[in-house]
Formats: C-alpha cells, structure tokens, sequence
C-alpha cells in the first residue's frame, strides 16, 4: 500500500493532486487553473459570512496566497481542497474582525441567556426543518438582513450547509468545531432566523 | 366617502418555507463573483516559487494564528514590528502613481500599486516591518532596478509587509 505525501490526494481526484503537485513546484498557471476553480465558492462563503465585499476579497486571495506558500500544508486526508481553502480565508475574516472591532467575535459556548432563547423557541419548533418552518414572504434584501443580523456562531452553519450546500462535514472542518456542534448551531440558526422572519409550523 | 371608492384591503402575503427563502440568498450568493485572477497574479512575485522567501516561522501558540505565523521567515522575528498602514502612509512620500523609481538607501518604494496602496492606507490596518537579506536579483519581482553584475550578492532590506506575504513597500538599508 503506497503512502501518500501529505499534499496528495486519493486516486479519484488525480487531476486536483496533480493541480497540487504542480504549484508545490512553481508553477503559475497551475495555482491560476485552482484558482479559477475554487475562488468563487470560496468568495461567496467570505462574502456571506461578513457581508463586506473588500474583506471578501482580501480573505479569498490571502487563502490562495498562503496556499501558494505552502501547499504542502494541506492535507488532503483531512478534507477538500475548498474546505481548507474557505477554513484560511477564516483565518483572515477573523483577524480582520478583531482589528476592526477589537473584541473576538467567537463564542465557543452558548450563554445561558441564549439557552433559555432557544428553549423556549423550540417547545414549538423542535426538529422543525426549513421547509416546516414558515416565515413572512420577504425581499431578498430583508432576507440578507436577518441573515447578518444572527451571531457568527449560527450565521455560519447556514451559510456553509443552507446556501453553500456543503457537507456537513466539510462545514465542521471550515468552521473548526464537531460534527453535533454544527448540527446544533445549524439546527438554532434556523429558528432564529424563523423568529425574526415571523414563523410558525405547518401542520 | 363611499365605500365603494376605498380600495380594496390587500391581502396579506401567503406565508412561505424558510427554505424557500434560504434558496433565494443561495441564488443571489451565486451570482457574486470573486476578485479575478488578474488581481491576484499582479500581488504574485516573479517567479512564484520566490514566495517561498517568507514562508515557514516559529511555531505558533494558537491555532488562530499559526497560519499567519508560517509566513514569517524565523530569522526575521528579531527584526518584526507591528504598524499601521495608515501610520507608514504618513511616513511615507505621497505616492504619485507613477512607476517607482530606483531611490537611495533609505527611502520605502511602494511596490503594491497606487490603487491598492491608497486604499490599504485610508482603511488603515495592520502591517509588518521585516527586516530580511535578498539577493539583488529579487528586487526585480518587486519592479525594482538592480545590478545584473551583482545579482546573487545579497541587500539588506527592510520589507512592509501583509499577514498575508502581500508586500506592500520596500526600502534597501545598506
């Protein structure tokens, strides 16, 4: 059994550790062939996560940028390529909420207070998925609102699952917690943002 | 006022699945598109593999920060303080926009674009001063003049720098 070096990939995603192999050795128009492949997904999650189009931006070419680095750090056992992608164009969105707010923007437990929102929430909703839960009919304008409006913690599992369609695993590893973590934090996203849309369940 | 003349009370809007509502973010989501290649080749140094000058540092203490801590040469940690863009803008000359031009030790080139440059200083930020040795030859990746005569001997430089390895102004110290 061959081992693999910790930039290459499984057989059945030659083309992408070939892709890996070429810019570990240099070369341009390999990381632009990546780039042209991941940049979007990677963009649209920055985007969507902070709302702010130039930190977007900058986190998308600072995660293309520090792969181009070291491309040898990533490890293809761990996770996607797009995954590890997005996971350093986190790394950047942090850091630049941190200078801009001056506070960290991660809460690694939920409050009390926030336990006792959801409790109460979810007498009536618990297990509700998205397409029981119903919300006034709304723009898409008021619909990025609510969105913006939910704290990091639970704004980021919707964006990686609901609008990326991640797997729930990639989605774990992009935002550094366990599998039940998200699934948690997705699962009170989703009524919060039912709360604020105005909500109740179909029968 | 008859009765007839009020207009008819419209109805309120049909409740919809927030799903209904997550797929319309996730349409407009996908219509955004990313910074193009081109802005990202123009940040690139000539060839890439020179990026590997500012690859790799101490270890980090956290996983927070470990990704930015590898972009720092180790040897160069003696020599690395914290700035602000905006402070270094003022300690700088006004950058015209025009090519930069070869300067006498001591004077910073901006070398990341008038744009880029102008934009970073007015959003402020955070920027690293690296102390590092190039050879003369490098100076080229950054638009800079050098001596083909001389292209392996080292310079020592100081360089201004993004978290990211973005190199936002140079200036040669001997």
């Amino acid at each position: 059994m061959s081992s693999f070096a910790p930039w290459q990939v499984p057989a059945r995603d030659a083309d992408l550790a070939t892709l890996v192999a070429r810019i570990a050795r240099g070369e341009r128009a390999a990381l632009e062939q990546l780039y042209r492949r991941e940049a979007g997904a990677v963009y649209r999650y920055a985007l969507a996560l902070s709302g702010n189009e130039a930190w977007a931006a900058d986190a998308t070419q600072d995660a293309f940028l520090a792969f181009a680095q070291h491309p040898a750090a990533f490890d293809a056992q761990r996770g996607s390529l797009g995954a590890y992608l997005a996971g350093a164009a986190r790394h950047t969105l942090l850091a630049l909420w941190r200078q801009a707010r001056g506070e960290l923007v991660l809460q690694d437990a939920d409050t009390d207070a926030d336990a006792d929102d959801d409790a109460q929430a979810a007498d009536s909703l618990y297990e509700a998925c998205p397409e029981q839960l119903l919300v006034r009919a709304q723009s898409t304008r008021e619909l990025w609102r609510a969105l913006n409006a939910l704290p990091f913690i639970y704004r980021e599992p919707v964006v990686l699952v609901d609008l990326q369609e991640r797997s729930y695993l990639d989605a774990a590893r992009i935002a550094g917690i366990e599998l039940n973590t998200l699934r948690t934090r997705l699962h009170r996203a989703r009524l919060r943002l039912a709360h604020m849309l105005g909500a109740g369940v179909t029968p | 006022m008859k009765t007839r003349d009020l207009p008819e009370p419209q109805p309120e809007p049909r409740p919809v699945a927030l799903a209904q509502g997550l797929r319309r973010l996730a349409a407009d989501l996908d219509t955004r598109e990313p910074p193009s290649w081109a802005t990202l080749d123009a940040k690139l140094p000539r060839p890439l593999s020179a990026l590997a000058a500012v690859a790799v540092a101490a270890p980090a203490s956290s996983a927070a920060t470990r990704w930015r801590a590898r972009l720092w040469p180790r040897w160069a940690a003696a020599g690395l303080a914290m700035v602000s863009v905006a402070a270094m803008a003022l300690l700088l000359a006004v950058f015209s926009g025009s090519q930069p031009a070869a300067s006498g030790p001591g004077e910073f080139v901006v070398v990341a674009g008038a744009e880029r440059w102008l934009r970073l200083s007015s959003e402020g930020g955070a920027a690293w001063l690296v102390q590092t040795e190039l050879p003369q030859e490098r100076l080229a990746a950054y638009g800079l003049p050098y001596d083909p005569g001389r292209a392996a001997t080292p310079v020592r430089a100081e360089l201004l720098m993004r978290a990211s390895g973005e190199v936002l102004a140079l200036r040669i110290v001997d």
